[in-house]
């Protein structure tokens, strides 16, 4: 083959190409030879990965990450797909109102952090100063010491910083539904709910799928909030998998034993969104 | 079943006013076509009959009850949009059938309401297909199987027919049709097409600026048109009109602007000596041999020929007129030939903004 019959986008994609071949494909090779390795570089075969497998904690781990990025995109989803079809309304000063919305979302990741770890404190947050104000609790809860309410606070810290993302997407798409597919089933006899129910989220069912997906991958990686606020404590109880990583690599150095962690999540993601994709795909035929 | 009838309305978006008092009547079983230019008001007064839009004064009542308070689902009509506005991800079936579920028919019913419908409109193969999968003719049938499956009192269709090709726009035209002489159900059409108006019509609303111009049966309106503006948009190749005076002489003739005199019909007594607009539809207006009495020269400036006939553009009386031939025409642009109106047919407007029609 002569460089005259290379099609000409190949040229174009190249140098990208080579970008991400340094900067993705050179790094996670290097972490695969991390994984198979000793401190000392020798190698290691699977012993890396059968401790990481093997500690009491993984499984905790993997159950907080799955608790974690279920309930995050749940709610994420379910309040943005609210805000967004009430944000589509008329009303008098809606545009104000779209704008305050999307606060949560451009505000750093580490701010909304460290304020909600404010608020959500046992002795001086105000979550509980209110609370017990109004009567609803008879003394403090330890939101972020308490096991059973941690990963709950967390996720709904993580709701409320995506959700706008989520509104924002929803709006754009509704935005694209025209007119007259509302005044059609109007005419037909809709009440506000069918209309959200058979025309606004079928409607919506790409963007939705492709949200989701990102919230996904976002909660799966998403290390600021949890790191920041509990750093994965109560022993453990907010403990998932990539802050697992980072604390064995970077305040452990156990960096072949983090390199294999990181492997063994990286196959596990892969294969969460190589389903959706398959599932996606196959609705998009439909 | 039901008549629809309009009293005072009045559509405002803010300080514009799109209708100034609109009232109109609609019988029971009849077939109404709504027809004007562009931005006349003609969907506004549709959708607000749909209950799409508020009315900001006066009344619409639909079957003898007020509906003006009424939601769209309420008032028992059904409306196809000029996009059909099909729900994208249902099938054939389930478009058909969601109004009829949406008011909790049971199931057997809604089976044979659609069945019905689907063969009559020669849908039956497409039942399980989605919008995406058909044609826009396809896609037109749909739309309108969804209002009929609910048999409505009334039915609103809003241009359903433009997004079409040529020949499919006639032939549906000829469905739409023999559908309303089948189910007998009151409608409201609206188009801007008015060839659509005359063949399909048992009676046209002409509208112009939110205002109607005149209600009537269609070759009512083709013979004897309001004014000037209904005279112009009803018929194709338009009507001409020839600005001038007519003079108090006998025999009395019109004389134009460019001085070529055209003999009036005697007792034409209404029109003594007043600057008027006469006008003379295409095909009353004829090629004449010399020493015809009453001709007038015209010169040809263009031919456009459809097969069965030709239409003839003219430069005569200070202005363009058009002529239509029923042959094939072998005259040759630059020509100068001799015409004559049919004294019967001349119509005569007043030449104010009004332009409406001297009654003689
Ligand atoms: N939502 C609106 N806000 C303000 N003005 C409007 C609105 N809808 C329509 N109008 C105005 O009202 C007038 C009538 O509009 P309408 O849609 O009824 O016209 P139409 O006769 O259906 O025209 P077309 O043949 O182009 O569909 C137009 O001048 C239009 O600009
Ligand atoms: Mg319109």
């Amino acid at each position: 083959m002569t460089s005259r019959n290379i099609s000409p986008g190949l040229w174009f994609i190249l140098p990208t190409m080579l970008l991400l071949a340094t900067l993705i494909i050179y790094p996670m090779l290097s972490t695969v030879e991390l994984s198979l390795t000793d401190s000392s570089g020798a190698f290691a075969g699977m012993r890396n990965f059968n401790v990481a497998i093997s500690a009491p904690s993984t499984r905790l781990i993997l159950f907080n990450t799955a608790y974690y990025v279920i309930g995050s995109v749940v709610f994420q989803l379910l309040l943005g797909i609210l805000a967004g079809i009430l944000l589509n309304q008329q009303f008098a000063g809606r545009s104000v109102v779209r704008s305050l919305m999307l606060i949560p979302w451009v505000v750093p990741g580490i701010v909304a952090a460290m304020t909600w770890a404010w608020m959500f404190h046992t002795d001086y947050g105000i979550i509980n100063y209110m609370l017990m104000q109004l009567g609803i609790i008879s003394e403090p809860v330890g939101w972020l010491t308490d096991p059973d309410t941690v990963m709950p606070a967390l996720i709904a810290v993580n709701a409320w910083k995506m959700f706008p993302f989520v509104a924002v997407m929803v709006l754009a798409g509704l935005q694209s539904v025209p007119d007259e597919l509302y005044e059609a089933v109007r005419v037909d006899g809709a009440s506000f709910w069918h209309e959200i129910w058979h025309i606004m989220l079928p409607q919506l069912q790409p963007v939705l799928v492709s949200v989701t997906l990102l919230l996904t991958i976002w909660a799966l990686d998403g290390i600021t909030i949890i790191y920041s606020i509990t750093g994965g404590g109560p022993a453990n109880r907010s403990m998932i998998f990539p802050i697992q990583i980072y604390v064995q690599a970077f305040e452990y150095f156990e960096f072949n034993r983090a390199a294999a962690m990181a492997v063994l999540y990286f196959l596990f993601i892969a294969v969460i969104i190589v389903l959706y994709m398959r599932m996606f795909a196959a609705q998009d035929k439909d | 079943m039901a008549q629809v009838e309009l009293n005072k309305v009045v559509k405002k978006y803010g300080a514009y006013e799109a209708l100034h008092e609109v009232d109109m009547r609609v019988e029971n079983g009849e077939f109404v076509v709504l027809v004007g230019p562009s931005g006349c008001g003609k969907s506004t007064l549709l959708r607000m009959i749909a209950g799409l839009e508020a009315i900001s004064s006066g009344a619409i009542s639909i079957g003898g009850r007020v509906v003006n308070d009424i939601r769209p689902k309420e008032r028992d009509i059904a409306m196809v949009f000029q996009s059909y506005a099909l729900y994208p991800h249902m099938t054939v079936r389930k478009n058909m059938s969601f109004a009829l579920k949406l008011a909790s028919v049971p199931q057997p019913e809604i089976d044979a309401a659609v069945e019905r419908a689907a063969s009559i409109l020669g849908l039956g193969e497409l039942l399980d297909r989605r919008p995406k999968q058909l044609s826009g003719g396809q896609r037109q049938r749909v739309a309108m199987g969804r209002a009929i499956v609910r048999n409505p009192q009334v039915f609103l269709f809003d241009e359903p027919l433009s997004n079409l090709d040529a020949k499919l726009r006639v032939q549906m035209r000829a469905e739409i049709r023999e559908l309303h002489q089948r189910l007998g159900a009151t409608t409201v059409y609206v188009t801007h097409d008015q060839i659509e108006a005359m063949t399909m019509a048992d009676k046209i609303v002409v509208m112009r600026q939110g205002y109607i111009e005149q209600i009537g049966h269609p070759l009512e309106l083709y013979d004897r048109p309001a004014n000037l503006f209904v005279a112009g948009f009803i018929g194709s190749p338009a009507m001409n009109f020839i600005e001038g005076e007519t003079s108090a002489a006998s025999p009395q003739s019109f004389v134009a602007k460019d001085g070529t005199s055209i003999t009036l019909p005697a007792g034409s007594a209404a029109l003594d000596g007043r600057r008027v607009i006469l006008a003379i539809r295409p095909e009353d207006l004829a090629v004449v041999g010399d020493g015809t009495p009453d001709a007038f020269a015209g010169k040809v400036v263009g031919v456009e020929t459809t097969g069965p006939e030709s239409v003839i553009l003219l430069e005569t009386c200070g202005t363009r007129v058009s002529l239509v031939l029923r042959e094939r025409a072998s005259l040759g642009v630059g020509q100068t030939v001799l015409l004559r109106a049919d004294p019967a047919k001349l119509h005569f407007f007043e030449s104010d903004d009004h332009g409406r029609r001297i009654i003689m």
